[in-house]
């Protein structure tokens, strides 16, 4: 039975790795191959500080809180395996900052040690009277995306440097089932006007000193349209860019300004900071994440494809428990298909 | 008297700080600083610099809190100003954990830091052996950035400071009018103060860069402090040994108690091993003295024995000392017959 992930960022491979584990051992014919035109250090989750942290309000989605829960007990459990620092994988404690009193996150009982800031630590951030300390995880893709690489290597899983122009192209040509884990580019195989780019721009610094994450928000303009600092196991981040429908992947020579100033702001001290690089990359950002079973026609034939694509700017904070849905939607495919029994009633 | 001549001995953070006090409260004081040591070899470079203190038995509880307070506040204005990378302070977050639940609920310090709490049920999952354990925020105060950074301060006042080294106090009272003993360790040989003994401390620094939380075992033997490019991994508390040479299996011994509160440090490397001898007392000795010799008269401030707390009281012991350089000041200016011949 033949595989196709189509995609080689964090949901990509994430997903790959989550439907081998579960289910060579049931399909030993199982071939799984990865399909991407762009691989790490080049993909858009490479581009992201690896910071574990949904956005503010979940909309009353729960099935969302439920997978960033699934993914952060994942690699809580992982952290204090050998393999953590090379899956990038460390605690990080810091700050979420507002102008005005906001109600509690869906989060706040996922992370550890949630609590609200005391009047002498807001004294540390003049123009913010309210905010949130909490010890989150950050799970660098620049190590983790290779970890996940080396997993499904050492499990036989085939990667093709390609650039997938329809799922025909992977589909019909003996392919029972394509994950369509393409983030943003998902649109060119499949019209979505629900997803849109959200356009973000960052600059990456030398600041050892920095030891926590400081997030503000501006609750009117939006999430991340605020300064943001996210110190990483080398580089620390400074953030702060929502473009919505703004396609261009250039550093914009504002967009540099905003972010320096205002994180200088913010931090008086990153002034001195040593600036490394700078990179701009496109939330794949939907209203919802689309995770969900489809069928494409090649020619006569009706193709399975399971589409897992539309996390925004919380991607790596959900990728393990829409991993785990991805795999079990794959596992529903193979129950109709006879391939695996159902459980607990056999198949008439 | 016209401008006091203060002589600071030593050039570690009590020195330095104290002699930045005497400078800002005392702008006619000419004040030099004497050592035989400067940064980076003080016993200050040692030291992660965390701002947690060390409890004295023999001083007022109220009193080490207001040094601390002091200290702090001082510290947390730098830390957010864009001197503080190059003073060397960082704010930082972590966790004191407990194997059996501490003697005192709160520590004296613990209005004096920041969002101080108990830990949260999962927060001690990660410390499996621990059934109890503290939350907090606190600074710390990384020498030799810090030292080197009150160094520039005092020469842009006009402070001079001398490599030598004083066998005698009696030596400066020629060339000065006030001694300032702030030697730590050394004081046990200057002035003969048997009082004053060393508690040898290994540590080792390590390059993790992930390793953003400190960790520290509540009996203070067992620490993680992460600072600017490495990570100080500690230590021990050796009592009356003078050995600066740092001891092998005494390295492996850290190592592996680090390692088993916080298991990614085995990826660690680069490790460079330290020894500091803590200048240690029953209470810090911070007090005025008018040294007498054949009708000469030497008044000296002393300020040392600040044992395992010195970077966490240093600005309060060295706004103390500098009231008291005050004082002696006060006493030479009001002796009619003047202070010496």
């Amino acid at each position: 039975m033949r595989v196709a992930v189509i995609g080689a960022g964090v949901i990509g491979l994430s997903s790959a790795l989550c439907i081998h584990e579960q289910f060579h051992g049931l399909v030993p014919s199982l071939e799984l191959e990865l399909y991407a035109d762009r691989f790490t250090p080049n993909t858009t989750s490479d581009g992201a500080a690896g910071l574990w942290q949904p956005y503010l309000s979940d909309l009353g989605n729960l099935q969302e809180t439920l997978w960033n829960k699934e993914t952060f007990d994942h690699l809580l459990g992982h952290l204090h395996s050998p393999a953590a620092q090379e899956m990038g994988l460390f605690l990080l404690s810091g700050y979420n900052l507002f102008t005005e009193p906001v109600p509690d996150p869906s989060w706040k009982n996922i992370v550890l040690g949630f609590r609200n800031l005391t009047p002498k630590e807001l004294e540390l951030f003049p123009g913010y009277s309210y905010g949130w300390f909490n010890t989150a995880l950050m799970l660098e893709c620049r190590s983790y995306l290779p970890w996940l690489t080396n997993r499904l290597t050492q499990r036989g899983v085939k990667f093709f440097h390609k650039k997938v122009e329809s799922f025909q192209e992977v589909g019909g040509d003996g392919v029972d089932v394509v994950i369509n884990c393409t983030g943003m580019r998902s649109g060119e195989l499949q019209p979505d006007p629900e997803l849109q780019p959200g356009r973000g721009q960052i600059i990456k610094v030398l600041a050892p000193w920095v030891k926590h994450f400081i997030i503000t928000h501006n609750v009117k303009s939006g999430i991340y349209r605020s300064p943001y600092v996210i110190p990483g196991s080398e580089f620390t981040v400074l953030g702060g860019i929502y473009q919505h429908g703004n396609w261009s992947e250039e550093n914009s020579a504002q967009d540099h300004k905003t972010i320096w100033e205002s994180c200088c702001r913010l931090l008086p001290a990153l002034q001195k900071a040593k600036i490394v690089s700078e990179w701009s990359g496109l939330r794949p950002s939907r209203p919802q994440v689309r995770l969900e079973r489809d069928s494409v026609r090649h020619g006569n034939v009706q193709g399975e494809v399971i589409h897992n694509y539309g996390h925004g700017g919380f991607g790596i904070t959900i990728h393990w428990g829409c991993a785990m849905a991805a795999a079990r939607l794959f596992g529903s495919i193979l129950q109709d298909r006879g391939k695996v029994a159902s459980s607990p009633q056999p198949r008439l | 008297m016209a401008a006091p001549k203060v002589a600071v001995i030593g050039a570690g953070v009590i020195g330095l700080s104290t002699a930045l006090c005497i400078v800002e409260t005392c702008p006619s004081c000419s004040v030099t600083v004497l050592s035989d040591q400067f940064s980076p070899n003080t016993t200050s470079d040692v030291a992660a610099g965390m701002l947690i203190p060390h409890t004295y038995p023999g001083t007022p509880i109220h009193v080490q809190k207001q040094w601390f307070k002091e200290t702090f506040t001082y510290l947390f204005a730098i830390s957010n100003s864009a001197e503080a990378s190059e003073a060397g302070i960082q704010l930082v977050s972590g966790w004191q954990v407990f194997k059996s639940p501490p003697k005192e609920e709160l520590p004296f310090w613990s209005d004096a830091v920041l969002g101080f709490r108990s830990m949260s049920e999962a927060e001690l999952q990660k410390f499996p052996q621990c059934r109890f354990g503290q939350a907090f925020t606190t600074l710390k105060c990384e020498c030799p950035p810090y030292l080197l950074w009150l160094e520039k301060r005092l020469k842009a006042t006009g402070v001079q400071m001398y490599n030598r080294k004083i066998s005698d106090l009696w030596e400066l009272h020629s060339e000065y009018d006030i001694i300032v003993n702030c030697t730590g360790i050394g004081a046990h040989q200057l002035v003969g103060d048997k009082k004053l003994f060393p508690v040898r401390g290994q540590v080792l620094q390590v390059y993790a860069p992930w390793v953003k939380n400190f960790i520290r075992d509540g009996d203070g033997l067992t620490y993680i402090y992460p600072g600017i490019h490495r990570v100080t991994l500690g230590g021990t508390r050796e009592k009356e040994s003078w050995n600066l040479s740092p001891d092998p299996s005494t390295t492996k011994d850290i190592f592996d108690r680090c390692c088993s509160l916080e298991p990614s440090l085995r990826e660690a490397h680069d490790i460079k091993v330290k020894v500091g001898l803590r200048p240690s007392r029953h209470c810090v000795r911070l007090q005025r003295e008018v040294l007498n010799q054949e009708g000469v008269k030497l008044p000296v401030v002393h300020n040392y024995g600040h044992g395992a707390g010195g970077i966490s009281v240093h600005r309060g012991t060295a706004k103390d000392a500098a009231r008291l350089v005050g004082e002696c000041i006060a006493a030479l200016r009001g002796s009619s017959s003047g202070a010496k011949l």
